[in-house]
């Protein structure tokens, strides 16, 4: 009896486990499950307009939270980014890829604009006041703190190296590690468009 | 005056082994003079005036002692401070060092998330296609704990 339970449910877990497979590709990036609403996320752009997450509707939104004056981590996501934008071809039209600084004390809003722009035309680069910005990262679980006397170019901030994946459905559905494969962003776009 | 042709072919036979002579023993020199640390690869990103340059140099050394980097220097930039990014629990810090090794017969890699450079006050933006001077002074563990200075060029590469 108890083999014949046993056999069953290995039974059951391997078939669910094709079933799965065959409806829905899993995510390849880490996924936020049970997807919830993503947090809001309003911003007065560099040209006064607002950039409201929520009314993105319908497009999936790459968000990263950073700083202008990382010569790395920040960099090397949006370069990665740039990348994934290049690989969606025409999809691409369908997706927003926004920066969040996380520095407002030296990020204005043209500066953090112009540093998105720099690896696309298209790229958003927001930097929230410095009184919103604690409540926007909790909601989205992430953080920053100022690092001091670490470099004779001013201070520096450790942050989240983290980035999200925003679904046309307004939901947080993938979050992606710092280096996380170009290929995968891709595969996990085309799939959360579909 | 005219050499029997004899004698010219023995001039020039004698001259050509000097000339081999000459080239040999320089050649014979140059391991002890030519630097013992090459750049490999060197690039960078795009970068904004009045924020700091991530550079990517890769350093090899071919001594069969270790090598310290201990000062870098660039024309372009007030300051160049080596860096590596480490990563704890997702979060992303910068660890600034003064120094870096290069092991034995064995690379410094700069790459995204790892060693790299940061330029500060750099004199202009950096655009795809420009180039960065760089100057690496290097010294040898060794007893003598001789010092070389390595020149390298990275280019900013599209992003």
């Amino acid at each position: 009896m108890a083999g014949t339970l046993r056999k069953w449910l290995v039974s059951v877990a391997l078939t669910g486990g094709a079933a799965s497979a065959c409806t829905e590709p899993a995510l390849r990036g880490i996924a936020i499950d049970p997807p919830r609403a993503a947090p809001a996320l309003a911003v007065t752009r560099d040209d006064g307009t607002a950039f409201d997450l929520a009314r993105e509707r319908g497009k999936v939104v790459l968000l990263f939270f950073g700083y202008t004056h990382c010569p790395d981590v920040c960099p090397t996501t949006l370069a990665d980014w740039s990348k994934v934008r290049r690989a969606l071809g025409a999809d691409s039209a369908r997706v927003r890829f926004v920066f969040v600084s996380v520095d407002p004390a030296r990020d204005t809003p043209q500066l953090a604009q112009q540093y998105a722009a720099q690896f696309h035309a298209s790229f958003i680069g927001l930097s929230p006041d410095t009184l919103d910005l604690p409540a926007i990262q909790y909601a989205f679980g992430v953080t920053s703190a100022r690092e001091t006397g670490t470099s004779a170019t001013g201070y520096l901030v450790s942050h989240a190296s983290q980035s999200f994946l925003v679904a046309p459905d307004g939901a947080l559905r993938v979050m992606y590690s710092f280096g996380a494969r170009v290929d995968d962003i891709v595969a996990d776009v085309r799939q959360v468009l579909r | 005056m005219t050499m029997p042709p004899d004698h010219a072919r023995v001039r020039r036979r004698t001259l050509a082994l000097l000339l081999m002579a000459v080239s040999t023993s320089a050649s014979a020199q140059r391991p002890a003079t030519a630097p013992s640390v090459t750049v490999r690869e060197a690039w960078a990103r795009p970068c904004l005036l009045g924020t700091p340059c991530g550079v990517y140099v890769t350093l090899a050394n071919g001594a069969a002692t270790a090598v310290d980097v201990i000062a870098v220097t660039s024309p372009q930039a007030t300051t160049v401070e080596m860096h590596e990014t480490m990563l704890h629990g997702g979060q992303a810090h910068m660890m600034a060092h003064p120094t870096a090794t290069i092991p034995p017969r064995g690379v410094l890699e700069g790459r995204p998330g790892k060693w790299h450079l940061m330029l500060g006050g750099v004199r202009r933006a950096l655009v795809v296609g420009d180039s960065i001077a760089l100057t690496f002074t290097v010294q040898h563990q060794d007893r003598a704990r001789r010092r070389e200075r390595i020149a390298a060029v990275a280019i900013v590469r599209a992003p």
